[in-house]
């Protein structure tokens, strides 16, 4: 199959490797104008307005990178004094980056046609930034803007106006929190925000001067919501969907194969061709060239010719690199299908329906004839309504890989939480 | 390729549950707040003080209809008292705070009314030990091991339960009564978790052997014995302290194992969906460590391969650590029963097999 690479062919070898097939440069073009992703549109006409699904779901795989990521190393605050100002600040900092990135899938979304948007739990992911990105922001702008206006933290934390901030914030939290739970919403995007949730209700509640105990059982409350999201047994979770994603997109590659009639799928970083038929051009030049058998007879001997043509479009898989602005990445594996071709064949084409006819004795003609031809055209058509499945494909890898960051950033959370109370690994 | 993922998935179980092996619920680890800490002591039904023991009987007679048989009273007062006697004259040699009794009436209903019997003897010393829990504990009252046979038509009397005395500090006596049931479902719930029943009895054991070594100091004349108790107990201590530190160690183990086994399971599934890169990023994130350098990892395969073996490693690290806690648990056996016979010496008593707060029953 397809896994065993001995290497990672970045994009721009997938290019060179399809541009130098001569013929595809044109497929090729296209692919490096739009990403692989902007071949995934299930609008192509209006390609500036939609936001590809597989786009918006690999930024947010990537926000998940960056949750965990924050999470692997705490940067020493679990070593420091957890009631100081730097402590929070520290925290707010990176629960800000996160909170912008969650933004930004948020955006995405809304760019998204209606069915996707329902997919992604627009709604659910909406009040969740509502509820939770909002008390980031509040946090944030407590512990960075507002503490400095005192003159110590100890004064900014006794003051009545911090300590009522600080209370509504944690107490929004733990509604969101019980809401997340109450709900069941237990999917990748949601479980983004309740990782990005435990650390501001536990900076907000340390910040209150709650004591280690109270602090381990909110980090606690934390845990069993992580434990549920990791329940493969109940379907709806991301655990479910990860334990799942195998024979889904199984599924998918094996529906893909049979209407294409394609007996594997590429391996990443190269191509397998899908069939769209053969076509014969045939050459009607008064001159044609001449062969031996001509030579004793006249020159109005004509040798009829006929140039094969197999038809057929590219089908290619590399992974697609994403990144987002903090520097966090990933690469998901996607697949486009190119534009129709028309390859000449060898050998005898005689019999090969069906034909069209060109005067000329030059092969670009030929191949131009070809290409011109309605049977071609139709060819095309067909390789478009394969699209539909390939777009599928790609969104079924680009989803599993967002379950599967999530489960990531909430294996990172949980650690950095244990890491927090001094019971690290 | 997702047959071979679950190979991989099926061997790392293998290798974790081989190091699960000898421990009922390994829960707790993976959790900041225990979902099954000991649990408190138990409250009596009914207490008093008084300046002696002996008429413990009185608080019996406040719950049991059988108070007014006056055979069955004096039978069991008599037997009450005797069974008392016997553990005071335990407590003043092991220092141990009060006595835990068992008391038991049978009720058996007739025309004219019901008919009272003693359950054997009507009363059976269980124990000496610094509370009534760590008594019933210790001896496992929860079997029948205390019981005669209950005759045919017969059951328990309401006011059957445990009887607990304890010495205060002023020659005052605090009789307490205790619903057997209440004892006992305490002593079976920590009992029947290994990691309540490993904690609690080192808190008992702890408990007991402080006050026994207390008593047996009061005993000692020379500075030489006394010195030779310090040791003693300071090394006994510092094993207490040792078998804590190993058992965060283990949990510590434990919980590396489980996310490593957690994120195996999850990333095999995201095998040939994203790029070996993506693959190694994500599994050093998930787990917070480095897998090495990034030339060292070829394919997904390799990083697969990586967390395979460290989920093994890991297993493996768990049982020496396992190992590393028996030894010190058999040093802290080792120092107890010095201990003993040091104590032995200056006719200090040798705990009963049978479950004492000094050697509860396994």
């Amino acid at each position: 199959m397809r896994f065993n690479l001995p290497f990672q062919p970045s994009r721009r070898r997938v290019l060179r490797q399809l541009s130098s097939m001569g013929v595809w440069a044109g497929m090729a073009r296209e692919f490096s104008r739009l990403g692989v992703a902007g071949l995934l549109l299930s609008r192509s006409g209006s390609a500036d307005a939609i936001e590809p699904v597989t786009t918006g779901l690999a930024v947010a795989s990537t926000v998940a990178g960056l949750i965990a990521a924050h999470n692997q190393g705490d940067g020493g605050l679990a070593g420091t004094l957890k009631a100081t100002l730097e402590y929070q600040r520290a925290l707010s900092k990176q629960l800000l980056a996160v909170q912008e990135g969650l933004a930004l899938v948020v955006k995405k979304i809304d760019l998204m046609e209606a069915r996707f948007q329902e997919m992604l739990h627009q709604q659910r992911v909406k009040t969740l930034q509502s509820e939770i990105g909002t008390q980031i922001l509040r946090y944030d702008h407590e512990v960075t803007t507002r503490a400095g206006t005192f003159r110590s933290f100890s004064a900014w934390l006794k003051d009545d106006e911090t300590q009522r901030a600080l209370q509504d914030i944690g107490n929004r939290l733990e509604s969101s929190a019980s809401q997340v739970q109450q709900e069941r919403w237990f999917d990748a995007l949601t479980a983004l925000y309740v990782c990005a949730a435990a650390f501001t209700a536990l900076g907000v509640r340390s910040a209150r001067g709650e004591q280690n105990a109270q602090l381990k059982a909110e980090a606690q409350r934390y845990l069993n919501i992580f434990e549920l999201f990791e329940n493969k047994t109940e379907a709806g979770t991301v655990a479910h969907s990860n334990a799942n994603v195998r024979s889904v997109i199984a599924l998918k590659e094996k529906e893909v194969r049979e209407k294409m009639g394609i007996a594997s799928m590429p391996g990443a970083g190269s191509q397998v061709f899908v069939p769209l038929g053969v076509l014969a051009v045939f050459d009607s030049t008064p001159f044609p060239p001449m062969t031996d058998e001509c030579v004793p007879k006249n020159k109005e001997c004509r040798i009829p010719f006929h140039q094969g043509f197999e038809m057929r479009a590219p089908l290619t898989s590399a992974f697609q690199l994403e990144k987002n602005s903090k520097g966090g990445s990933i690469e998901i594996l996607q697949y486009s299908l190119g534009p129709a071709q028309a390859v000449p064949t060898a050998g005898n084409a005689r019999k090969i329906r069906p034909l069209t006819s060109v005067r000329s004795e030059l092969a670009a003609d030929h191949l131009k004839a070809a290409v011109d031809s309605d049977y071609f055209k139709a060819a095309q058509a067909k390789a478009d309504q394969y699209k539909p499945a390939v777009d599928q494909l790609n969104l079924e890898l680009a989803r599993a890989a967002l379950d599967g960051s999530a489960l990531v950033a909430i294996s990172a959370t949980r650690q950095r939480l244990f890491r927090h109370f001094g019971k690290g690994a | 390729m997702q047959r071979k993922g679950s190979w991989h998935a099926a061997s790392v179980k293998f290798v974790i549950l081989a190091s699960l092996c000898g421990s009922a619920s390994a829960q707790d680890y993976y959790r900041l707040v225990p979902t099954k800490p000991v649990l408190p002591l138990n409250i009596p039904e009914i207490s008093n003080k008084a300046s002696g023991y002996k008429s413990a009987i009185s608080l019996l007679a406040k719950v049991g209809p059988w108070y007014n048989e006056s055979r069955v009273f004096k039978e069991l007062e008599k037997n009450v008292t005797r069974e008392l006697e016997k553990g005071f004259a335990e407590v003043a040699q092991t220092g141990q705070r009060g006595v835990l009794i068992k008391v038991q009436v049978l009720s058996t209903p007739q025309e004219a009314g019901p008919y009272y019997q003693l359950r054997g003897d009507g009363a059976t010393f269980v124990g000496t030990g610094p509370n009534a829990d760590a008594v019933c504990f210790a001896k496992k009252c929860f079997g029948d091991n205390l019981d005669a046979p209950i005759p045919a038509g017969a059951s328990l009397a309401q006011g059957s339960g445990y009887v607990w005395v304890e010495r205060g500090t002023k020659g005052q006596y605090t009789r307490s009564l205790y619903q057997a049931s209440s004892l006992e479902d305490r002593a079976k719930q920590t009992y029947f978790n290994q990691e309540t029943r490993d904690a609690y009895m080192q808190a008992v054991k702890g408990e007991a052997y402080s006050a026994y070594v207390d008593n047996l100091s009061t005993r000692l004349k020379l500075k030489e014995q006394k010195e030779t108790l310090a040791v003693l107990e300071a090394k006994r201590k510092e094993t207490i302290a040792q078998v804590a530190k190993i058992e965060e160690e283990y949990a510590k183990e434990m919980r590396r194992q489980a996310q490593i086994q957690r994120n195996y399971e999850n990333l095999a599934a995201l095998h040939g969906i994203l790029s070996t890169a993506s693959m190694l990023a994500s599994a050093q994130n998930a787990i917070g460590e480095n897998l090495g350098d990034a030339a060292d990892f070829s394919s997904p395969e390799a990083v697969l391969d990586k967390l395979k073996a460290m989920a093994a490693a890991s297993g493996a690290e768990a049982a020496d650590i396992k190992v590393r806690q028996t030894t010190q648990k058999s040093a802290q056996g080792e120092i107890e029963r010095q201990t003993l016979e040091f104590g032995a010496k200056f006719e200090m008593p040798v705990p009963a097999p049978q479950g004492t707060v000094l050697l509860p029953l396994p």
